[in-house]
């Protein structure tokens, strides 16, 4: 037959021995099953079924492209719009962290500038501060207390010794 | 290089198709019955349309139109669009495949029930409708290998029922 197709054309012989053996095995008498006559009545069955075919090919158009794409635009639009939205507003979220930050640091140096500036500013007073000879600190401290002074220049202050009345008794009841 | 042209139908020009479909309608009508379905024809008529409506070539038309009426008898969905070209006004008597499958010995449809569906299924496709083995995977959706083993292992089993007593096993 004209319309076999190359899958069984091209069979191979092992393959055709294993049909046949099959049959013999089952009885059945191998007979050509594709060299039927079509009769007039299956002849028209099967335009029939071509022409509906045909129709249903036609009927059934698929939907053109630009239609697909028409549909999927606003959906397209909206996952763009949100992901540009999304992007700019990282974008200023990023931007304010790293203003705060530099404000930080820009904080953090001004404290330390300050602080340095203070030390500098109490050195010079420390430094220049008058020294006090021990006859006028022996004349200035007489008042207060009694003030030694050796001969090499050094001031021995005397150490009063503070006893608190009260831990050295404790009165005992019943003694 | 040269194009060859787009043929009219899936077997060729018209008077392919009409003899394949004159070949091929009877016994798809048979292996949907063989399925159960309840109206095997108009199943066999909705491969044929499927298959004609397709506007990409297959490889394998055959296997096509087996494969789509399994399905179809499987999943028992009963074609609606078509139900007004039944062939049953159209099959002449002793050409149905009632009358084919009485063509087969009693003895050969008895030792075949005896196979295990799934082994029945490929020998019957293999020896009775003729059938290569790669158009057999087609239409099973299974290797060809799978086949073969399936094919080999059903004569098997034919040799065990007819050589009871022993022998040498064809795989053995």
């Amino acid at each position: 037959m004209s319309w076999l197709e190359p899958a069984r054309i091209h069979e191979s012989a092992e393959d055709r021995d294993l049909r046949e053996s099959l049959g013999q095995l089952l009885g059945f008498s191998a007979r050509s099953f594709f060299d039927v006559e079509p009769t007039s009545k299956m002849i028209a069955l099967a335009e029939d079924l071509r022409r509906e075919a045909l129709r249903r090919r036609h009927t059934s158009r698929r939907k053109p492209v630009w239609m697909l794409l028409a549909a999927g635009l606003p959906l397209a639009l909206a996952v763009s719009a949100l992901g540009s939205w999304g992007f700019q507003h990282k974008q200023r979220a990023d931007a304010l962290t790293a203003a705060v930050a530099q404000k930080e640091v820009e904080l953090q140096n001004m404290v330390k500038t300050a602080g340095e500036r203070q030390v500098q500013g109490t050195q010079p007073t420390l430094i220049s501060a008058p020294v006090v000879s021990a006859p006028v600190l022996a004349k200035n401290t007489t008042q207060h207390g009694k003030v030694k002074a050796r001969p090499n220049g050094e001031l021995v202050l005397e150490v009063k010794t503070y006893q608190s009345p009260s831990l050295d008794t404790q009165p005992v009841k019943g003694q | 290089m040269q194009v060859l042209p787009k043929p009219e139908t899936p077997f060729g020009d018209i008077t392919q198709f009409h003899e394949a479909f004159a070949t091929l309608y009877p016994r798809l009508v048979g292996y949907g019955r063989r399925y159960g379905a309840g109206y095997p024809e108009d199943i066999a008529q909705e491969a044929f349309v499927i298959l004609m409506q397709r506007e990409e070539p297959v490889e394998h038309p055959t296997a096509f139109l087996y494969g789509t009426v399994r399905t179809l008898a499987l999943t028992e969905r009963r074609p609606m669009k078509n139900q007004n070209l039944s062939l049953e006004v159209v099959l002449e008597p002793g050409k149905g495949p009632e009358a084919e499958e009485h063509l087969l010995h009693r003895e050969v449809r008895e030792r075949m029930q005896t196979l295990s569906p799934t082994f029945r299924e490929a020998l019957w496709l293999f020896v009775v409708e003729g059938l290569s083995i790669r158009e057999i995977s087609d239409i099973l959706e299974i290797p060809e290998a799978t086949v073969k083993t399936r094919i080999h292992r059903a004569k098997a089993q034919l040799k065990d029922q007819l050589n009871p007593s022993g022998g040498v096993h064809v795989l053995a």
